[in-house]
C-alpha cells in the first residue's frame, strides 16, 4: 500500500488533537456536545428530520467526526448533546434512555473502527481505508438502528410490529448522516493550507455553483437528481477528497431542502417512499464519490511512486555508468597506452626494413585500440562531462565534428549529473547523425540550463527527412529524455535540415 | 624532471619515455596533483610531466600553483583524453608521448623563445 504524506497527515492530526482541546478535556466536552446538540438542531429546523426517524441525522456524524479526530475519550461529550438534543416528552423516559445509550454506542463504534482503520490506510485516499470508513459507518448506525427502536418498543412507545420498519429507517438516516459528516470532517481536519490559483478558485466556484443548481432544479422535481453524478465526479477527480465530500454535502443539503418542501423530485405519493428515496440518494451519492476519490487517489500515488522508481533506476543507471567510464578510463585505457608508448621506445631499436614495418602496423592497431576504447568510455558515460561541465564537454564535441559546428549558446551553470549526461548524449548522437547523414555544411548548436532544466536544440541545413524508426538513434534519444520527464522533438523537412529540440524538466526533489 | 600520474602502469611507461630522452632524467614521481604542486616547491624541476585528468576540473590552476611553486619550472600536460582548458602549458595526447615529442616540446618552450 502506498504511504503518502497525506495519509502520515491525517495519521498525525488523528494522533494529536488541537493543544487547546487537550489542555482540558472538559472544554472537549463541553464542544462536542454544543457541536453535537446543534446539529440535531439544525436538522429539526431544516427539517432534515421526520417524526421518529430522520432523513439525515446530522449529530451521528458530527459525534462520530468528533471522537474519531479528538479521541474517543471525548464520549461524554456525545452523551451530554444527545439528552439535550433528545425528545424526552415525546417519548417514554426509559424509551428514551435506550435510545440515547445506542446513539452513544454508535458514535463510539464508529470512531473506533475509523481510528483503526486510519492506523493502517488513508481513510479516504485508498480504497481499503473507504470501505473500512463504511463499514464502520454502517456498523455503528446497526447498533443505534437496532437498540433505539427495540427500547422504544420495550417502553411501550411504539408496537413491536412496527420495530423492523422503524429501524431500517432509522439505519437509513443514521448512515446517511454518518456518510456526509465523517469523509467531511476527515478530509477537511488535515492541517494542510488549502491554496487555490485564481483560476482553480474560478473552477471550484463554478463546480460549486452547476451541482447547487442541478441539485436545486433535481429537488423542484424538474429533473433527474443523478445528473449532478457526472460533476461531483469531476469535482473528485479535480479537487479530491476535500473537494467530493464538501460537494457531496452541499448536493445533499439542497435535495433534502428541497425533499422537505414536499415539492421535491423525490416525493411521489405518500412521505415515507419518498423519505427512502431521497436517503437511497444520498447513500448511493455518498458512496460513489467516496470510492472515486479513493481511485483518483491511488492512482496519482501509483503514478509518483513510478516516477519515483523510474527516477531511482535512471540515477542507478546513470551511475554504473559512470563507475565503468572509471574502470575503463583508469584500467584498460591507461595500461594501453603505457604499452603503446613503451612500444615506441622498442620501435626506434629496429633495424630492419621488415621490422620497422611490423612495428608501424602494431603501433597503429594499438592506436585504433585506444580510439576505439575512448569512444567506448565516451558512450558509456563522458569522464569529460563530470569533470569539465556541460559546457566544456559540449565545447570539446563541437571541435571534434567534422562539420563546423557554431556553438550559439551554452549552459554557464551546472545541472543535475543525470540532466547533463541526457543532454550530452543528445549531443553526441545528434552530431554523429549529421555527420553520418545529413550531407550539412555547417550545424548550430545551443544548450541552455536555468531552474527549469536543460534545453538543447540542435540544427543542421542538411538533406533533412530523417524519421523515428524503431531501434534508431532518434528514437534512443526520445526514450532517454522522455524517461526523464522531459520532451523531444524532431523536425526534419526533407530538403530544409534537421532540427532536433530536446528540453529536459530539473528534478522537483 | 617530475613525473606525475595517478596510473601506476602509465607512470613507469613515462618514467621509460624520460629515461630514454637524451639529457633528461627522473627527479621524482607522485600519484596526485596536489603531491605535485608540493614535489615541485622541494625539488625545483625543471619540467613536470602532469597528468591532465588527474589535475581535476581546472588544470590551468594546477599550472598555477606549480607556477607559484617553482616558477622556473616548465609544466607539460599529457592525457588520455585531450580537450581543451585554460592555461598555458602544451598538451600531449598520452599515446603520442615519446622522447621526441618530449624534446621538442622542450626546445619550443616559452622561455626558450624569449
Amino acid at each position: 500500500m502506498v504511504e503518502g504524506p497525506e495519509r502520515v497527515a491525517l495519521r498525525r492530526s488523528a494522533a494529536a488533537a488541537p493543544a487547546w482541546l487537550t489542555r482540558s478535556r472538559l472544554w472537549g466536552w463541553v464542544l462536542l456536545a454544543l457541536l453535537y446538540y446543534g446539529s440535531a438542531r439544525f436538522g429539526y429546523a431544516f427539517g432534515f428530520s421526520g417524526p421518529i426517524a430522520a432523513i439525515v441525522w446530522l449529530p451521528v456524524g458530527v459525534g462520530a467526526a468528533f471522537l474519531t479526530i479528538g479521541g474517543l475519550s471525548f464520549w461524554p461529550g456525545a452523551l451530554i448533546g444527545d439528552l439535550l438534543a433528545d425528545q424526552y416528552t415525546s417519548v417514554p423516559v426509559w424509551g428514551a434512555i435506550g435510545q440515547t445509550i445506542g446513539n452513544l454506542l454508535e458514535v463510539i463504534v464508529i470512531a473506533a473502527v475509523v481510528r483503526e482503520v486510519m492506523r493502517r490506510w488513508s481513510p479516504l485516499e485508498s480504497l481499503r481505508g473507504v470501505a473500512g470508513v463504511l463499514a464502520g459507518i454502517c456498523a455503528g448506525t446497526a447498533v443505534s438502528a437496532i437498540v433505539g427502536p427495540l427500547s422504544l418498543a420495550v417502553s411501550g412507545g411504539l408496537s413491536i410490529g412496527s420495530v423492523p420498519h422503524v429501524s431500517w429507517t432509522w439505519w437509513l438516516g443514521d448512515t446517511c448522516g454518518g456518510l456526509l459528516v465523517v469523509p467531511l470532517a476527515l478530509a477537511w481536519s488535515r492541517r494542510t493550507r488549502v491554496r487555490l490559483s485564481p483560476r482553480r478558485a474560478v473552477e471550484a466556484f463554478v463546480a460549486l455553483a452547476v451541482i447547487g443548481g442541478l441539485s436545486l432544479i433535481a429537488a423542484r422535481g424538474v429533473t433527474p437528481a443523478y445528473l449532478v453524478f457526472p460533476i461531483l465526479a469531476i469535482v473528485a477527480v479535480r479537487f479530491g477528497a476535500r473537494g467530493a465530500t464538501t460537494a457531496v454535502f452541499f448536493s445533499v443539503a439542497v435535495v433534502v431542502w428541497g425533499e422537505t418542501d414536499r415539492h421535491g423530485h423525490f416525493s411521489f405519493d405518500s412521505f415515507a417512499p419518498s423519505v427512502r428515496q431521497t436517503q437511497f440518494f444520498i447513500i448511493v451519492l455518498a458512496i460513489s464519490s467516496l470510492l472515486m476519490t479513493a481511485l483518483v487517489a491511488e492512482r496519482g500515488a501509483a503514478l509518483r511512486e513510478m516516477r519515483a522508481y523510474e527516477e531511482r533506476a535512471f540515477s542507478a543507471a546513470e551511475a554504473e555508468r559512470r563507475r565503468m567510464e572509471r574502470d575503463l578510463h583508469d584500467g584498460a585505457q591507461q595500461r594501453l597506452l603505457a604499452l603503446t608508448i613503451r612500444f615506441g621506445l622498442n620501435a626506434r631499436e629496429a633495424t630492419s626494413p621488415t621490422l620497422q614495418r611490423l612495428f608501424a602496423q602494431t603501433q597503429g592497431q594499438l592506436h585504433q585500440a585506444i580510439d576505439e576504447l575512448r569512444d567506448l568510455s565516451h558512450g558509456i558515460h563522458p569522464s569529460v562531462l563530470s569533470e569539465l561541465g556541460l559546457a566544456n564537454a559540449t565545447r570539446s564535441l563541437a571541435g571534434r565534428s567534422a562539420i563546423p559546428v557554431t556553438l550559439v549558446e551554452l549552459p554557464t551553470r551546472s545541472a543535475d549529473p543525470d540532466l547533463q549526461a541526457a543532454a550530452y548524449y543528445i549531443l553526441t548522437e545528434t552530431l554523429a547523425n549529421a555527420q553520418k547523414h545529413s550531407g550539412a555544411s555547417s550545424i548550430r548548436v545551443r544548450v541552455s540550463a536555468d531552474d527549469a532544466g536543460l534545453q538543447v536544440v540542435v540544427e543542421d541545413n542538411g538533406v533533412g527527412g530523417a524519421t523515428e524508426t524503431a531501434g534508431s538513434g532518434l528514437m534512443g534519444m526520445r526514450q532517454r529524455v522522455e524517461t526523464l520527464g522531459g520532451s523531444f522533438v524532431l523536425e526534419s523537412p526533407a530538403g530544409v535540415g534537421t532540427r532536433v529540440t530536446a528540453v529536459i524538466p530539473a528534478r522537483v526533489s | 624532471m617530475l613525473v606525475a600520474d595517478d596510473s601506476a602502469v602509465f607512470l613507469e611507461a613515462a618514467v621509460a619515455v624520460v629515461e630514454a630522452t637524451p639529457g633528461f632524467e627522473v627527479a621524482a614521481t607522485c600519484r596526485s596533483a596536489t603531491r605535485a604542486v608540493e614535489l615541485a616547491g622541494d625539488v625545483r624541476p625543471d619540467l613536470v610531466l602532469l597528468d591532465e585528468t588527474m589535475a581535476g576540473a581546472d588544470p590551468g590552476e594546477a599550472e598555477g600553483r606549480i607556477a607559484a611553486a617553482s616558477p622556473e619550472t616548465f609544466v607539460i600536460f599529457v592525457s588520455a583524453d585531450p580537450r581543451p582548458f585554460d592555461g598555458t602549458a602544451p598538451l600531449v595526447d598520452k599515446r603520442s608521448l615519446s622522447p621526441t615529442t618530449l624534446g621538442d616540446l622542450w626546445r619550443e618552450r616559452p622561455s626558450v623563445q624569449r
